[in-house]
């Protein structure tokens, strides 16, 4: 792909942009222009079209990045699927793919083929770390305490931390322990 | 609604304390934390009325946190034209935000800034809930706490959308898992200077880190201000995202006095020639705009830092920028009539004078 700014250069960097109407514009460039562009600030180096837009996607903070894994529309590979609908909210996947945004959380879960690949690569993995909701069920919070705790406890393991792993799988088999008797529970 | 409703109560409040002494980097931190509430679809599809619901559940859920009594439910469209100006320079709402107003709200402190923070509920933008926190300087574990602390509250209220695997859900697919963005804003004239930025980015990039202008759109770079957050939210924890931002804000000061050194040790007439250019427009010229206030307040605080110029005082450049927005500039001086451009902008040159310059003192 060659850059659009320069019109030499091989672009490796892929900017996407989504203006106020909805209408989705995608530039691509390449590493020079990508520098002279934001740091000379010479404005006829930079298009009217890179200025003009109101509402940039926060994929867009990964300008910078040499990974092309930004890159929206290549990733989200819908094939003949492009027309499927959202059971709950209805909205198809063309449009999903045009705003960058999904309809509702059981998009997620519909387009799960589509969307999974993307997130892997605006991502860190698939997999939630961070906090969980205080309603969330006891055995879930367990769940995700021994997930941390397996993670630390490869951590440990890596850096020949032995002491340290043993209170860490102790742990984890005590907690699995409450699980499993927590699982019992629910079955009576 | 009269005019002045919020500008009463508010303006005044709107103050940080800022620390003049100090050579900032790090001039602002804040935090958002996003969500959206179980059972209804995001605000890409949402009609009316299902805005109107979480509007309700939101003013709802309000009432009943005592946290949250010295703050008030404002709806958008309720506030006046200035007063969402500015929200929109403070950057607590954006100007698409303020596009269209309908079906969405702001929950802000009586006091604008309480305790040298900005805490703010927006409702019913991209996602149906954004807390917020903003605070002076290099404090992005206390803005962290902030939001936590409000978003705690909420959630014994309402049920927020999550999924074991994915985490917080948002429409956005960059924000699920933690839906928590955390930003620094820098002013780095030095690392621009020598273009030691370019491999700072470089790098921030590699970490999970993206690099954005503070103003100006997109790619374009105004008064050498960056703001820095994180573009990853699912996969890590939130205390890694806001103890990986405090080291980078730590790392950019020290780079760019080490820069600063640098280029103090090197003679250089281009580099004075730019800073007494940039005096000579803050003592000369007539109209300024904010952009062009903010390059030539960059460059002179650069200045200031380096020696090279004696006749600017030194100043916070954080609260300059507060100060000469558009929207503080028709409130604190020009008061109960429209400004023109013109006006605006003759006012600016004048405050900046009076703000910097010996003479004036």
């Amino acid at each position: 792909m060659i850059c659009d700014n320069c019109r030499k250069n091989e672009a490796n960097i892929h900017l996407i942009q989504l203006n106020n109407d909805g209408e989705v514009k995608k530039f691509d460039l390449c590493k020079e222009c990508v520098r002279d562009l934001s740091f000379l600030s010479d404005e006829d180096m930079v298009g009217e079209e890179l200025k003009n837009s109101t509402n940039i996607l926060a994929i867009d903070l990964g300008f910078f990045s040499e990974n092309e894994s930004f890159d929206l529309f290549n990733s989200l590979n819908a094939g003949s699927r492009e027309n499927r609908r959202c059971q709950y909210c209805n909205i198809s996947l063309s449009a999903i793919k045009k705003i960058g945004r999904v309809g509702c959380p059981r998009c997620y879960e519909e387009f799960k083929e589509e969307l999974n690949p993307l997130i892997k690569l605006i991502q860190t993995g698939i997999e939630h770390k961070g906090k969980i909701p205080l309603n969330s069920n006891k055995r879930l919070k367990i769940e995700n305490k021994i997930k941390d705790l397996k993670f630390m406890l490869e951590e440990q393991i890596i850096i020949e931390n032995f002491e340290e792993a043993v209170k860490l799988r102790d742990k984890i088999t005590s907690l699995q322990r409450k699980l499993h008797y927590s699982g019992k529970k629910l079955k009576k | 609604m009269d005019e002045n409703i919020l500008i009463n109560q508010n303006i005044k409040d709107l103050k940080f304390k800022y620390n003049s002494e100090k050579q900032q980097v790090v001039l602002n931190s804040c935090v958002s934390l996003f969500r959206n509430i179980s059972g209804y679809k995001f605000n890409v599809v949402t009609d009316k009325s299902d805005k109107e619901g979480i509007l309700n559940l939101v003013a709802e859920a309000k009432s009943r946190i005592s946290l949250l009594d010295s703050f008030n439910f404002y709806n958008l469209r309720d506030i006046p034209r200035l007063q969402r100006q500015l929200l929109i320079d403070q950057k607590v709402i954006s100007s698409s935000t303020a596009q269209k107003i309908s079906g969405k709200a702001v929950i802000l402190n009586s006091r604008l800034v309480d305790k040298n923070k900005l805490t703010a509920i927006i409702v019913n933008e991209d996602e149906h809930i954004k807390i917020e926190c903003v605070m002076p300087g290099r404090n992005i574990s206390d803005c962290y706490k902030e939001v936590l602390k409000v978003e705690k509250r909420l959630e014994k209220k309402l049920s927020f959308s999550f999924n074991q695997n994915l985490g917080y859900l948002t429409s956005n697919p960059s924000l699920i898992g933690t839906g928590l963005k955390a930003t620094i804003v820098a002013h780095v004239p030095s690392m621009v200077i020598s273009t030691r930025i370019i491999d700072f980015i470089k790098n921030l990039n590699q970490i999970g880190f993206g690099v954005s202008s503070f103003f100006g759109e997109g790619n374009e770079i105004i008064g050498n201000l960056f703001q820095i957050s994180n573009l990853i939210t699912l996969g890590k924890n939130e205390e890694s995202i806001i103890e990986e931002l405090t080291i980078i804000g730590k790392n950019i000061a020290e780079e760019e006095e080490e820069a600063k050194k640098e280029l103090k040790s090197t003679e250089n007439f281009s580099i004075e020639d730019s800073v007494y250019r940039s005096f000579g427009m803050v003592k000369y010229a007539k109209i300024l705009s904010f952009e062009e206030s903010l390059e030539l307040l960059s460059i002179l605080k650069f200045g200031i830092d380096l020696r090279i110029i004696d006749e600017v005082r030194k100043f916070d450049f954080y609260e300059l920028i507060n100060i000469i927005s558009d929207s503080n500039i028709e409130i604190n001086y020009i008061k109960n009539k429209k400004a023109t451009l013109d006006e605006i902008d003759f006012i600016r040159a004048c405050v900046v004078r009076e703000k910097i310059l010996k003479e004036y003192s």
